[in-house]
């Protein structure tokens, strides 16, 4: 379809003409695979919170941040999509960054520890955060589960 | 799939799962049986075709090797043995955490099952004191503080050497020296009243000490830690 006839149509409707991907319910939709840049509205929400005000708090008070303010953004992405790896490095770079030296870039130092050690349970002994690649993968079964559980549902009855 | 390794079926009529792939009275039979496996017509058969067919041999390519003679007959062992509880009724699935219905969390909290850590990490988490000082005490248990030893280790050049700074000793800032053997800290633990034993690691020593002091522990001398740490 050219573009004149989509304007021409557009008009009709009293609507614009959009392109893909766009967002659906809070989630970027698209006719292919979705591509690093179309999650830039969560990178863009992580790096917002992780204002200069994380720079006068404690190590404790940074992990908290962390774990309840930064790790639960990406949770509703998480349910529905599968994040690419890189997407998940960006936003592991920020938690480490904020962990560590609380959102300042410029300032030098390294991180006290692994961040496998870090990544794992509080009475495992890690600090709690949160490890996204694995959490994903749990969201995402929730979804084959449901698949499963209705079609013996529907065996049955 | 990794579905298949959370999910444990009691097989009773045995036809929603896979002979090979699923995990069956805790174990997954492709690769418990490997040889076997390997000689199979159909590797998606569920469990209730193998388990009511009259030719069980039939459902596999010959010749086999010797090996996979010996697991042959370990199966046909096995399933004979087995005994449904009931012949038509559907089987039944459990998550390998004990329960029928999915949850995400404790999917993410079966990974980390199989790691014991020392107590001390939970007597640290549960205790009273701020969240502060629970932050100080992990680098702690971890041997990860940030000690002048934790440079030197990171081979950073210091200045004015990797001795400890609140003694004369000439000992190098490590982690037992700061907190237990260092005539600064000495005093202090003494005014609490906590004696730390002389030698063993550091989760012996907590141990020992928690034995020993009277009153709910790891609440005050978390102050004291950061006691230390400040000065």
């Amino acid at each position: 379809m050219g573009q004149e006839r989509a304007a021409q149509l557009a008009n009709v409707f009293g609507c614009q003409v959009g392109s893909f991907p766009f967002t659906y319910l809070g989630l970027p939709l698209g006719l292919t695979k979705l591509q690093v840049k179309d999650y830039a509205p969560l990178i863009c929400r992580i790096e917002r919170r992780l204002s200069a005000s994380s720079r006068f708090l404690s190590y404790a008070s940074r992990l908290q941040l962390v774990n309840s303010v930064i790790s639960s953004l990406p949770t509703y992405y998480m349910c529905s999509l599968k994040l690419p790896a890189t997407v998940i490095e960006i936003i592991d770079k920020h938690r480490k960054n904020c962990l560590w030296r609380g959102s300042d870039y410029s300032k030098k130092g390294y991180n006290l520890a692994a961040w496998n050690l870090v990544q794992k349970p509080k009475s495992k002994g890690g600090l709690g955060v949160i490890n996204l690649s694995l959490q994903n993968e749990a969201l995402l079964m929730k979804q084959l589960d449901k698949f499963y559980k209705k079609r013996t549902y529907n065996g049955s009855s | 799939m990794k579905y298949r390794g959370v999910a444990v079926c009691t097989p009773n009529k045995g036809d929603t799962l896979s002979f090979w792939d699923d995990l069956i009275n805790g174990n997954i039979y492709s690769s418990t049986l490997p040889h076997l496996f390997h000689y199979a017509k159909n590797s998606k058969s569920s469990f209730w075709k193998l388990r009511t067919t009259n030719d069980l041999l039939g459902c596999f390519n010959l010749p086999m090797s010797r090996q996979a003679h010996n697991e042959f007959l370990l199966l046909q062992h096995e399933l004979e043995q087995f005994q449904p509880v009931t012949n038509d009724s559907k089987d039944e699935w459990v998550f390998i955490w004990g329960q029928s219905k999915y949850s995400s969390s404790r999917y993410y909290q079966h990974h980390f099952a199989n790691e014991i850590p020392h107590p001390a990490f939970t007597w640290m988490w549960k205790s009273k004191c701020v969240p502060k000082i629970k932050f100080f005490t992990w680098p702690v248990l971890n041997d990860r503080l940030n000690t002048r030893s934790m440079l030197k280790r990171r081979h950073k050049f210091l200045e004015e050497g990797y001795n400890c700074a609140l003694c004369h000793d000439n000992r190098e800032e490590i982690i037992e020296h700061l907190l237990f053997s260092c005539p600064f800290t000495a005093t202090r633990w003494f005014a609490l009243g906590i004696y730390w034993r002389e030698d063993g690691n550091i989760f012996e020593r907590l141990h020992a000490a928690k034995q020993r002091f009277p009153l709910p522990f790891l609440h005050g001398s978390g102050h004291d830690w950061c006691l230390v740490h400040m000065e």
